[in-house]
């Protein structure tokens, strides 16, 4: 039977779990598989059992694209090689493992104001979308009320807004 | 305008003190700030970029992109005018509060010792 030596996985994490999908990656890094591209809703790997990664996935929904060089440089100039980024604003690195390095050496945020500030950016789209969310589900319950359709949507709406609530309070207990 | 509502963190204190002789690039100021404070504070990239953006918006740096003619390869950062001006603000606001802690410390010890 021939080797896989490239492999997808259709594992998803919630954005405030961020930190269990590094530690996941790193899981895969582990047993061979290499992370070639990250995604909110699937991953790419490839086999490769000469190295080991550690990985650092960054929330920048920010950059411009003239601050996309320093961004990157910034990362690279740090031994963190660029994966990929994704459609909504995050973006995945790797750096190979050295257990000489201290741990600190993996981590990108390095005092509490900037991670604060990182996961603030992802917690303002969070309470927007609520926000949004919650005026759908409004204006479908109302629907509802009068024409008797379109409850189905209201319930999800509303779900979908109590999810992105539980997310907003969440992200901040991520702080390590 | 300089002035500032509140005192600077630690990785913007260190990075604008790295630069305070001269300019130099993300790297180097990585690798000072960790020389400086014996080992205790590294400056990931994420907090480096957030710092640096920052300061480059706040005008306290300024940054010169490799360019042909220079030996330098990589994008490098110097303190302005406003940075050296915002740096020095602080570090009298560091020895102002030293002093008062020694001021304070030093009497209350004096007065165990006359006990």
């Amino acid at each position: 039977m021939k080797n896989k030596t490239t492999k997808t996985s259709y594992r998803a994490y919630f954005a405030w779990n961020y930190q269990k999908e590094l530690k996941a990656l790193e899981e895969e890094s582990r047993q061979g598989w290499q992370l070639v591209k990250g995604g909110c809703f699937h991953s790419k790997y490839t086999r490769d059992d000469g190295a080991v990664y550690r990985y650092a996935l960054d929330y920048n929904n920010d950059l411009k694209p003239e601050d996309m060089a320093r961004y990157r440089e910034t990362f690279q100039e740090q031994g963190w090689e660029y994966i990929n980024s994704t459609f909504n604003g995050w973006h995945y690195f790797r750096k190979e493992y050295d257990p000489a390095l201290p741990e600190s050496a993996y981590e990108i945020y390095t005092d509490d104001e900037s991670l604060c500030q990182m996961q603030d950016r992802w917690r303002r789209l969070a309470l927007t979308l609520c926000i949004a969310e919650l005026i759908v589900a409004a204006a479908n319950f109302l629907v509802y009320l009068t024409d008797g359709r379109n409850l189905f949507i209201a319930c999800m709406s509303l779900a979908a807004a109590l999810l992105l609530l539980y997310g907003y309070r969440r992200m901040r207990r991520e702080r390590t | 305008m300089a002035k500032r509502a509140e005192p600077l963190t630690e990785s913007y204190f260190y990075i604008l003190l790295c630069l305070y002789n001269g300019p130099n690039h993300g790297y180097g100021i990585m690798q000072q700030v960790l020389a400086l404070s014996e080992g205790h504070v590294r400056i990931g990239s994420g907090t480096m970029y957030g710092a640096v953006s920052a300061m480059l918006t706040r005008g306290w740096i300024a940054e010169h992109l490799p360019d042909s003619q220079s030996f330098e390869r990589k994008r490098q950062y110097e303190l302005t005018d406003t940075g050296r001006q915002v740096l020095g603000e602080e570090i009298s606001r560091l020895n102002h509060l030293t002093r008062i802690a020694a001021a304070v410390t030093q009497t209350e010890r004096g007065e165990d010792h006359e006990k």
